[in-house]
């Protein structure tokens, strides 16, 4: 009796939490999500790595956003039309859109926000800025945003979906689903839903953003429990970004053309992407297979050929080690002694050192603006930028956790996110 | 350093100082071999057993890749293998363990797993040891670490392959080596300059290492050091240090306490040297002192003899030698007494005699004159009285005379100039003699002296006056004053007879006379008075050509110009 009593009540408790997760979504409860590092700023920013670019998407909203088929989607803008044969177009902004101080996202502050994305010269500004007239940003009397171009072209608003260009108010508040609400930097950052998201407000309370640098100690955390979602573990996934190695052709040794060819041709990548990289994907493209469609072995490689000098390679925090070792182990096996350096992602793409390793997401899905992205890191030169593998994005979830989606751009986005309880 | 307190002080010190600095330079170089001893042993000691552990890691490891190569491989899952790797090395306690292939490719590593594929990188040392260096992972890239990794052929999947494993000559191994030796422990690869230690370990300051020779002296950072090495193989040495400051700051402190010891034991001596110096030279400064005093005419106080030493026995014979003296002296003045008072009977029965004898004769005439012829009694009464009256005259003299050398006053002392002396009494007698020439020569700004301005003007007299009539011929009486170390001196010089040796030393006895009327007590007079003023009388005389008394009197009472 007692026995039978016992497999009901485990039996009752068993269908109701997976009749919880049938029901689907429901609000509250709060989730930490474990990060190899987390960002100094939460400004609206180019978001060089996954980790800034899952920051920016929790706190700011752009004015339109890229879907998963590479189509433009509303953003914080409800609609937009072109005029004047294409030179000329207009958004119309969501009334219900509200900044973090619960003011009016108005055109005012989306043509502040666009100018001061034109002057901070990402390659999607510097696109936008090429193809806009003179002070060609504006609004109309009926709050508006309005822009006109020097020539019609085809999808001149993509850049307005750049984190860079994100909105922010005059006291510089954010319209993203969450609310920064302690930012220790490099080691937590936590955040509160924001009620007033004109999208409605997100499922979690509360998100804690924390740093562990780790990839083992990441893995073991979310097994354990410790976290509910971790970075970079199986999961939820998306094909976004493409581990670069970029030789820097004005210094020794790689002002050769030999020798970057020598390197180029040296790294195993089919052996990296199966062995070093869960769910990726040996490439010869620099952008994502998402953009570029393509990925191959880039054949076999060819050792043997013996290189001499020291260099000092450059890697971003969020590519593993692991990853960055076995770099290191194919230009050791060439001849070169390596010292390896940690830096910003954002910092990887400019370090002044003889090599960099960094994990490139176009700042906009769309295949020209990330074409002039990727010229714009290095010199042009036969193998200056050797394409190393597509890394995918991903995020692993504990049991119990939902709703974390990924975009095309390596964007993971936790708007949808709830926790079972 | 004349004295005798002072030489001995001196001895004393030397004696003292002498043993002591040579005691503490002998002490601290036989401290300072010691401990330079000590250091060698000590870094010998570290180089040692540095040694013995990593060849005891040597053969640790050996056993265990045998063990893989002969049992572990031979039941190795297929598949994973990073994973065997890690196994493997986990389970023999390997930290470096991989697997090469024949044709040098790195199957698997514990240590360096990005390796896996790719040729090998190591470098191995020759020599009997198995060191190699081997890249090790190190965050985002690899640092390279010495070895210990013997290695053996196996056979893995059908492939001829060798095991390699053992354990890192890093960082940990060398911290751990450098607590148990209290040495800093490390190694130096000659070939490429690299410097394997603990990470705050100073030799890493060892940019350009002189490792020639096995052991030496290197300053690193700003601290000095002692070193010794070892090779592990060719090229590659085993480095041992301790630092010198240890050593530096024992034989500072040895120094320190050296010095104290010595200056307090020149403080004893110091100590002793004057206690010891001041009992031997006190005893010696008192005999001294009681010299001075016999010489001076004081015989009644003895000098203390109470010590058993040669010292005692002098101050005893001294005593003796005083008592002795003043024994004789008593006799001899008891004797002169005696002579001074027949010489003054034999002088005044002569004195009274002269004058008796012809008052005598002169009664008996005016009594024979008076019993033959009362008319001549007259005429003879009135020459007779006369004569009468002139001897008595002249016995009133000599009785005033006597009457004046008995009663000598004591001397009234008072500031009195010398010159000014001269001056008043060569005015007397300057017209005395015509045949006689007075000439002064006094030394100007004679300082006054104490004493009876009378009594040295009735001293000086009485010379004059002897000299005037030591020179009835006529001649030259020199009379002058000078200065001397011990006061200030009157001569007073004739160019008269002289004086014979036996007149020379009887010239100062009373009733002692040359000359034919004289009582012989001028000079005595003249003595006594110099003797009452502290000084005395000193004679030189040259038969034929003169006499001359010098008078030396103690020192002036004050500075020029008080009177």
């Amino acid at each position: 009796m007692r026995r039978a009593l016992l497999l009901a009540l485990l039996g009752t408790v068993t269908l109701s939490a997976a009749a919880r997760a049938a029901f689907g979504p429901s609000y509250g409860g709060s989730a930490t999500i474990a990060v190899p590092f987390v960002p100094q700023a939460t400004g609206p920013g180019l978001g060089a790595s996954t980790v800034e670019r899952l920051v920016l998407g929790l706190v700011h909203a752009t004015l339109l956003e890229i879907g998963p088929d590479g189509s433009l989607r509303p953003g914080l803008a409800r609609s937009w039309a072109s005029a004047a044969q294409g030179r000329e177009w207009t958004l119309e902004l969501d009334p219900a859109a509200r900044f973090h101080d619960d003011a009016a996202v108005t055109a005012a502050p989306a043509v502040r926000s666009i100018r001061r994305f034109l002057a901070g010269g990402t390659p999607a500004a510097r696109r936008l800025a090429r193809a806009l007239e003179a002070d060609g940003v504006g609004a109309d009397e009926s709050g508006r945003l309005v822009l006109r171009f020097r020539d019609a072209t085809g999808r001149p608003l993509l850049p307005l979906a750049s984190f860079a260009c994100a909105v922010t108010g005059a006291r510089g508040a954010a319209a993203g689903p969450f609310i920064p609400t302690l930012a220790i930097p490099g080691s937590r950052l936590a955040l509160t839903s924001f009620a007033g998201h004109w999208r409605g407000r997100a499922y979690l309370d509360g998100l804690t953003v924390l740093a562990v640098p780790d990839d083992a100690r990441r893995h073991a955390d979310l097994s354990a429990g410790r976290v509910d979602l971790a970075l970079g573990e199986p999961g939820v996934q998306a094909s976004a970004t493409t581990l670069l190695l970029v030789l820097n052709s004005q210094q020794a040794p790689f002002d050769r053309v030999a020798t970057r060819e020598a390197v180029a041709a040296a790294i195993d990548r089919v052996a990296l992407a199966r062995d070093y990289i869960p769910g990726g994907v040996p490439t010869l493209s620099p952008l994502p297979p998402s953009l570029s469609g393509t990925s191959g072995a880039g054949g076999v490689p060819r050792g043997g050929r013996r290189l001499a000098g020291a260099i000092t390679l450059a890697v971003a925090t969020d590519v593993s080690p692991a990853i960055s070792q076995r770099v290191v182990a194919h230009l050791d096996a060439l001849g070169l002694h390596v010292t390896a350096t940690p830096v910003d992602p954002s910092a990887a793409r400019t370090a002044a050192t003889e090599a960099r390793l960094f994990l490139f997401a176009p700042e906009v899905a769309d295949f020209g603006i990330a074409t002039q992205e990727v010229a714009a890191l290095a010199p042009p030169g036969p193998a200056v930028v050797i394409p190393l593998a597509a890394v995918p994005v991903s995020v692993g979830a504990r049991p119990g956790v939902h709703g974390v989606r990924i975009d095309a751009a390596g964007r993971a986005s936790l708007e949808d996110a709830w926790v079972e309880r | 350093m004349t004295s005798l307190r002072s030489r001995l002080l001196f001895a004393f010190l030397l004696v003292g100082l002498a043993p002591t600095s040579l005691l503490a330079v002998r002490v601290v170089e036989r401290v300072s071999r010691a401990f330079e001893d000590a250091a060698r042993e000590r870094l010998d000691n570290a180089l040692h057993a540095s040694l013995l552990r990593i060849d005891r890691i040597a053969s640790r490891a050996e056993q265990q890749v045998l063990a893989i190569a002969t049992l572990d491989l031979a039941v190795a899952p297929d598949g994973d293998e990073r994973g065997l790797a890690e196994g493997l090395g986990s389970r023999r306690d390997l930290a470096a363990f991989e697997i090469v292939a024949d044709d040098g490719r790195v199957l698997v590593s514990r240590h360096w797993p990005a390796g896996s594929g790719l040729p090998e990188t190591g470098r191995a040392f020759p020599g009997p040891r198995p060191l190699r260096l081997e890249k090790v992972a190190q965050g985002y890239g690899a640092a390279e670490s010495l070895a210990v990794m013997p290695e053996r052929p196996a056979t893995w999947r059908g492939a001829r392959v060798i095991v390699r494993g053992g354990a890192f000559v890093d960082a940990e191994l060398l911290e751990d080596l450098s607590t148990a030796t209290q040495a800093r422990v490390g190694v130096f690869d000659a070939a490429t300059g690299q410097w394997y230690t603990p990470p705050e370990s100073p030799l890493r300051e060892w940019n350009r290492p002189a490792l020639t020779g096995t052991s030496g002296e290197i300053t690193l950072g700003d601290r000095p050091w002692r070193w010794a090495s070892e090779a592990l193989a060719p090229g590659l040495l085993l480095v041992a240090a301790v630092p010198r400051s240890d050593l530096d700051r024992v034989l500072l402190a040895l120094r320190h306490d050296t010095v104290v010891a010595g200056l307090l034991a020149l403080g004893g001596a110091l100590i002793a040297a004057l206690a010891l110096s001041r009992r031997l030279s006190r005893p010696i400064l008192e005999l001294a002192a009681g010299a001075r005093r016999v010489a001076q005419g004081d015989l009644e106080r003895p000098v203390s003899a109470d010590g058993p030493d040669e010292i005692g026995e002098l101050s005893r014979a001294f005593n003796a030698m005083t008592d002795d003296l003043r024994s004789s002296r008593e006799r001899l003045v008891q004797a002169e007494r005696v002579t001074a008072w027949r010489e003054m009977a034999r002088r005044l029965a002569h004195e009274l005699k002269n004058p008796i004898f012809p008052i005598q004769v002169s009664l008996d005439t005016l009594g024979r004159a008076l019993d033959r012829d009362p008319a001549l009694f007259a005429g003879l009464f009135r020459e007779s009285s006369e004569t009468i009256q002139q001897e008595l005259r002249s016995l009133r003299r000599i009785v005033d005379e006597f009457s004046d050398f008995a009663r000598m006053p004591r001397p009234s002392f008072a500031p009195v100039r010398l010159n000014t002396v001269v001056e008043q009494t060569l005015a007397l007698y300057r017209d005395r003699s015509p045949t006689v020439r007075v000439e002064s020569k006094v030394e100007e700004g004679l300082p006054p002296l104490s004493g009876d301005r009378d009594l040295l003007a009735r001293a000086l007299g009485n010379l004059v006056v002897n000299a005037i009539e030591a020179m009835p011929e006529g001649g030259v009486l020199r009379v002058g004053t000078r200065a001397t170390a011990e006061g200030q001196m009157l001569e007073v010089a004739d160019t008269g007879p002289g004086l014979s040796e036996d007149q020379r030393t009887r010239l100062f006895t009373p009733y002692f006379t040359t000359k034919a009327g004289g009582t012989g007590l001028g000079l005595a007079i003249v003595q006594g008075i110099v003797s009452d003023h502290g000084g005395r009388i000193e004679v030189e005389s040259i038969p034929g050509q003169g006499t001359t008394f010098v008078l030396l009197l103690p020192g002036a009472t004050g500075a020029p110009g008080n009177l």
